[in-house]
């Protein structure tokens, strides 16, 4: 498994300018996220009105940055066949909620229902941060393609023989049969009519897939009872011992 | 130069029943006083270093009862303090914590193996902070 860093000279030196900016941005913006979290804990009547509203703008975008950084990273290190796993215990019921409790302000903004029917399952074998990051893509899409100010999101766990499901479902215009694979492309955005053009990275499904896949799992998009579209993730309870990839190539980058 | 946030309260340092001190070390000044202010608002007291010789003089000398390192640090980085004061007899079971803007698993190999108890990501959040350092520190 030894590997030179004459390897990394000869990758891609985009690629890998990119993964210096993805690792130096991280700290500036966790500067940003922590002071306005503490700004925003403290009284607000000491403020001024509009202050904050400001400073919640602020905190929604360097998130929103922080998505797409973490998003950009994934799909980087998917394309060069160095995306690792921390493999731990996950347990998709409880990360289902997590998620809708932490996607409720979005939601309440583009005036989505949000429903989560995910009965207590067992832990299942995966790396429990790329996963979070699975369900707040699905989920922050689902909200964002359901119906204009009727929305209505579902997001279900269902137990299988083998492996646990995640469901995400809308009713918003759904996706095209024609663009059902395409759709999880980097970049590709779909046509779907009447739907505003989204904010982001547009790379949250490209990075559903590349985790799930990593976890020797998939990822399909069909139509849901809603009306809408319905994302369903399939993960195996297990993955076997070779779905982690060495990110060796990662390494002599961090190194130097 | 190493700058104690509590540098008066001596006193309550010294008695038998002397305040849990926490070392946070990291260039980054705003990162910095974030943590520390963080790790002061769960009722700790706080040991600021600026960088990785400062933190490993300070821990030698103060012998805290936990430090938080960042990984990439002028004159010493992170990993370096953690093999450094696990090499010397009187911080060798402190509690180390390593603060990394790399969420890769290499980081995570690599702390490890140098000899530190855990890892927090950034962007962090207060409460994960908290918790984390609290899980650390064993109830004390």
């Amino acid at each position: 498994m030894a590997q030179s860093t004459t390897d990394l000279a000869d990758a891609d030196s985009t690629d890998a300018l990119f993964r210096v900016i993805g690792h130096e941005l991280r700290s500036p913006l966790a500067a940003i996220l922590g002071y306005a979290d503490l700004l925003l804990e403290s009284d607000h009547s000491l403020y001024p009105p509009q202050a904050v509203n400001a400073i919640e703008a602020m905190q929604r975008n360097a998130r929103r940055e922080w998505r797409m950084l973490r998003d950009a990273m994934i799909v980087i290190r998917s394309e060069s066949g160095s995306l690792s796993l921390e493999m731990g215990a996950a347990n998709l019921s409880e990360m289902a909620a997590a998620t809708v409790v932490a996607a409720a302000k979005l939601a309440e903004r583009r005036r989505v229902v949000v429903r989560c029917d995910a009965p207590l399952c067992d832990d299942i074998a995966a790396d429990p941060n790329r996963l979070a990051q699975v369900f707040d893509n699905l989920l922050t899409n689902a909200i964002k393609f359901s119906a204009v100010n009727a929305g209505e999101v579902e997001v279900a766990v269902r137990e299988q023989p083998g492996e646990v499901e995640l469901i995400v479902a809308d009713n918003g215009s759904g996706v095209d049969p024609s663009e059902r694979e395409r759709i999880f492309e980097p970049r590709y955005r779909g046509t779907r009519a009447g739907v505003p053009r989204p904010t982001g990275s547009g790379l949250g499904l490209t990075v559903v897939r590349a985790i799930a896949e990593a976890h020797s799992g998939s990822v399909e998009v069909g139509e849901s009872a809603l009306g809408g579209a319905a994302f369903t993730v399939r993960l195996p309870r297990d993955v076997p011992a070779d779905g982690a990839v060495s990110s060796l190539a990662e390494a002599q980058m961090e190194i130097l | 130069m190493i700058a104690s946030a509590n540098s008066n309260n001596g006193d309550v340092a010294r008695s038998s029943n002397r305040a849990v001190r926490v070392l946070v070390a990291d260039d980054d000044p705003d990162i910095l006083e974030l943590v520390c202010l963080r790790v002061r608002q769960a009722g700790y007291e706080v040991i600021e270093a600026c960088d990785g010789a400062e933190a490993y003089a300070g821990a030698i000398e103060l012998l805290p009862d936990l430090c938080i390192l960042d990984v990439r640090m002028p004159r010493m980085d992170g990993y370096e303090v953690v093999r450094a004061l696990r090499a010397h007899p009187g911080t060798a079971s402190m509690p180390l914590m390593l603060l990394t803007a790399h969420a890769s698993e290499t980081d995570r190999t690599t702390g490890l193996e140098s000899g530190a108890d855990a890892f927090m990501r950034k962007p962090f959040s207060a409460d994960e902070l908290k918790s984390r350092v609290a899980e650390l520190l064993g109830g004390r």
